[in-house]
């Protein structure tokens, strides 16, 4: 999976592309790890993601706890598959989906 | 009630009815007092004038009757002399009245007459005629003190007024010497004219505080005014007279008042403020919420007055021990009605487990699908479904109605339940079943009650339904076109009406994806505060408002929309639904062999998350040979992800394992089924409890996630232990 970031100044721009599943949601977190404690919000564009994973809702949900009070995570371009599998979740009413 | 209110029951401020009571009686005692004083004083005034009155009137009697205006007249003329300027002169020098004396004896007063009044001297003399002025003169002084002694008054004296001015003729207290002008001139008399009568006047003089009155003494032979005599009442005496009397009425009149006073305050307080006073404080201690026995807490007076008083009294005393009685009565049935709640909670639940409730209910059958609900008006109702397996190849089903509501139609339930249900395992179709029981009920039914029933048995291998309908409502089957229609099927009597009845079969032909959907009246007849009815248009709008739904989709929404329809009005009949959906008999073989049938493929890897590509490897390929929709697809590979993960972590603990995956396709080409077998633990994915996907991002858990999304996006999911293996299905419809 390709993670492409860009900071805009506490905002944080995540493109990712291929698939966020078991064997790639590690690698993402232990990518923002660090942006974690000093942004305030993350969009991660997911309009080259083909499927999500549970693991991959894990490491979306670990953005969320930590920036919960200054900002969030929103997901953006999400296809009808990845969308699904939020809304079945009940993450729609924990991010935001754009 | 505690001690607070009590007290604020009880006004502060104002003044207390024995207060009021008092000082209204102080009042007007003090005012009759008053009334009294100043009456007494007028009457006293008027008494005390009246006397005086006569007094003067006394004098002005003897006075008029002993005095000689003839000799007044001569006295008069003679004191016009110079002689007489000369002696009073010389008389005043001296202060001795002799040289008047002498001039009086000088003159001879023979001429004058006397008459049967004139009195007789007291210088033992008997006086038979004037002699001289001197005689007049001492007779009228005479006269003057025997008017003051015979009227009591101080003194009277004779004075003669001539052009305003006063002159005394004769005057007892002073003698002969003040015979002359009065100096001084009494502003009360200033009104008067010359010698006119002078009724008893009041004033104060440099001799005193008197009371004067003077009487005019006319000549009768010339008609002629000669002089007046003047009659003077000390008022000192008068006023003392006066004030010892008013001293003594006062006292008099305020030890009455004082004793008229303590006595009525004290009969009001024992006829009236105390009472009221202990009716206040008695009935306030009725109220003590921790007393055990509150009959000791009625009111227990000394009074027994037949008046007002003693009336409150016994009321206040009845009206308590009404309320103890009544208070009685309310514990004893709210603890009966407590009870009665408890009962009927229990009831509830007996009723919901005896009819399944738990679903899926055949998780193993993926021939149908089945779900139910009922939801009764009151805490038991008398509605009824049921749904069982006769034997492997038959599943019966049924809905039921019976007359009335409540507990009376929930015992009718149970029994009419027991007895379908027992009948129904011993075989036959649904008329016999249904005739069978009809029979049964009917010889027993003292209550009169019936219940409606429509059932059907599904030969689950051919998808054909034999059904029977007792007086039910019309079922609604969705077929091919997949909307759903009213069946008008043949309709027998309701079940409990006449034992003889004969029902009779008749079959539906179910396709897979088609459905039977029956309800109770509860569903159309729901009313909303309109008093309009759901109706059976809205019932048919509902059930074709969505394509391919679930049973469970289809009476969730069939509930929420007649939720929304009543709107909170009171609802008045029981709400029972049961939908099948029929699948179809399974086509695919379910064998573990590894060398199965020819449309299926198997490999074996490692249970590692490094496997994880691998698989999803080995599965897109296999998709790939298929017409297989892109969101399917995506689907799938999320589920083996999910899966091989969980294997990958639990299965082997911390050793290593296998895991075969395979794969395999349904005749259509339209559905697959990927099999995940590994030899770890006993774990069953299903057993995990669905995480709660309503909590926020702080309190969320990811576990069981995984094995959710699993449920969520594949048409099916069965897990099976076999010869200690988990056996792990997974079934998706491929096709667009």
């Amino acid at each position: 999976m390709e993670i492409i970031k860009k900071l805009e100044g506490t905002r944080l721009s995540v493109t990712l592309s291929g698939e966020l599943n078991t064997v790639t949601a590690p690698e993402l977190e232990a990518n923002l790890a660090e942006d974690l404690q000093t942004i305030d919000e993350i969009v991660f564009d997911m309009e080259d993601l083909s499927y999500i994973t549970s693991s991959g809702l894990r490491v979306l949900l670990v953005c969320q706890q930590e920036l919960e009070e200054r900002g969030g995570v929103t997901i953006r371009s999400a296809s009808s598959v990845i969308r699904e599998v939020i809304e079945v979740t009940g993450f729609d009413s924990i991010l935001t989906l754009e | 009630m505690n001690d607070e209110s009590r007290t604020t029951n009880q006004r502060k401020g104002g003044l207390s009815l024995a207060a009021k009571l008092n000082i209204i009686v102080i009042a007007a005692i003090l005012l009759v007092s008053i009334g009294l004083l100043a009456t007494t004083f007028r009457v006293n005034g008027e008494r005390v004038q009246a006397a005086y009155q006569e007094r003067m009137d006394n004098a002005s009697e003897i006075g008029v009757y002993l005095a000689n205006p003839e000799g007044l007249a001569f006295l008069w003329e003679c004191m016009q002399t110079d002689e007489f300027a000369r002696a009073h002169e010389r008389a005043v020098e001296a202060n001795d009245e002799k040289p008047l004396v002498d001039w009086m004896k000088s003159i001879d007063a023979s001429h004058l007459s006397l008459d049967a009044s004139d009195i007789a001297v007291e210088h033992n003399q008997s006086l038979h005629e004037y002699e001289t002025l001197y005689d007049v003169y001492l007779s009228h002084l005479v006269a003057a003190e025997y008017v003051q002694t015979g009227a009591d008054i101080s003194s009277a004296y004779f004075q003669f007024m001539e052009g305003g001015v006063t002159y005394n003729l004769m005057d007892p207290q002073y003698d002969a010497r003040v015979m002359g002008t009065v100096e001084d001139q009494i502003p009360e008399f200033a009104g008067y004219a010359d010698n006119e009568a002078v009724p008893p006047t009041i004033y104060r003089s440099q001799y005193g505080w008197l009371c004067t009155a003077c009487t005019p003494l006319v000549d009768a032979t010339t008609g002629k005014t000669v002089a007046m005599i003047c009659f003077d009442a000390d008022m000192t005496e008068v006023e003392e007279e006066n004030w010892s009397f008013i001293m003594s009425s006062v006292v008099y009149v305020l030890l009455v008042t004082a004793l008229a006073m303590v006595t009525c305050l004290y009969l009001i307080r024992r006829i009236a403020t105390k009472p009221l006073q202990q009716l206040t404080e008695a009935t306030c201690n009725f109220y003590d919420d921790d007393s055990n026995t509150p009959e000791s807490n009625i009111i227990e007076l000394d009074i027994h007055s037949n008046d007002e008083i003693g009336n409150l009294y016994r009321e206040i005393r009845s009206m308590q021990s009404r309320i103890v009685d009544y208070t009685e009565n309310i514990a004893r049935a709210s603890a009966e009605e407590e009870r009665v709640k408890t009962e009927l909670g229990m009831a509830t639940s007996i009723q919901e487990s005896v009819m399944p409730n738990i679903f899926p209910c055949f998780p193993e059958r993926m021939e149908f699908d089945i779900y139910a609900s009922m939801d009764a008006a009151k805490d038991v109702g008398g509605d009824f479904y049921d749904f069982f397996l006769i034997d492997d190849d038959h599943l019966a089903l049924l809905i039921a109605d019976v007359s009335g509501k409540g507990v009376p139609a929930a015992l009718f339930m149970m029994a009419a339940k027991i007895m379908i249900d027992d009948r129904a395992m011993a075989g036959g179709t649904p008329a016999e079943i249904l005739a069978s029981v009809n029979r049964q009920i009917c010889s027993r039914n003292t209550t009169k009650t019936f219940v409606t029933v429509w059932m059907g048995i599904l030969d689950i291998r051919t998808g054909v339904v034999t059904c029977a309908n007792a007086g039910h409502n019309y079922p609604w089957i969705r077929s091919a076109d997949g909307s759903f229609h009213m069946l008008k099927d043949k309709h027998g009597l309701v079940v409990g009406g006449v034992k003889s009845m004969k029902y009779t079969d008749y079959t539906i032909d179910l396709n897979p994806g088609d459905a039977i959907f029956v309800h109770t009246d509860g569903v159309n007849e729901a009313m909303n505060a309109n008093k309009e009815f759901f109706g059976l248009e809205r019932l048919d709008a509902v059930l074709n408002s969505r394509t391919g739904a679930s049973p469970e989709d289809i009476i969730h929404t069939m509930q929420e929309q007649v939720d929304a329809f009543v709107d909170g009005a009171e609802r008045f009949d029981d709400i029972t639904m049961l939908c099948l959906e029929y699948h179809g008999s399974a086509t695919t073989d379910e064998s573990e062999n590894s060398d199965a049938s020819d449309s299926a493929n198997e490999l074996t890897f490692p249970a590692t998350i490094a496997s994880i590509p691998q698989v999803t490897e080995f599965v897109e390929a296999e998709l790939s040979a298929l017409e297989c929709s892109t969101p399917a697809r995506m689907q799938i590979v999320v589920a083996i992800d999910e899966i091989l993960s969980n294997i990958a972590k639990f299965a082997y603990d911390s050793m290593e394992g296998d895991v075969t995956v395979r794969f395999a396709a349904q005749e259509d080409g339209k559905t697959i089924e990927v099999t995940f077998i590994d030899q770890g633990i006993a774990y069953n994915p299903l057993d995990t409890a669905e995480p709660d996907i309503t909590l926020g991002a702080k309190q969320r858990q990811v576990g069981g996630l995984g094995v959710f999304l699993v449920k969520k996006t594949m048409d099916d999911v069965r897990y099976e232990r076999v010869d200690g293996k988990n056996i792990l299905r997974i079934y998706k419809r491929i096709a667009r």
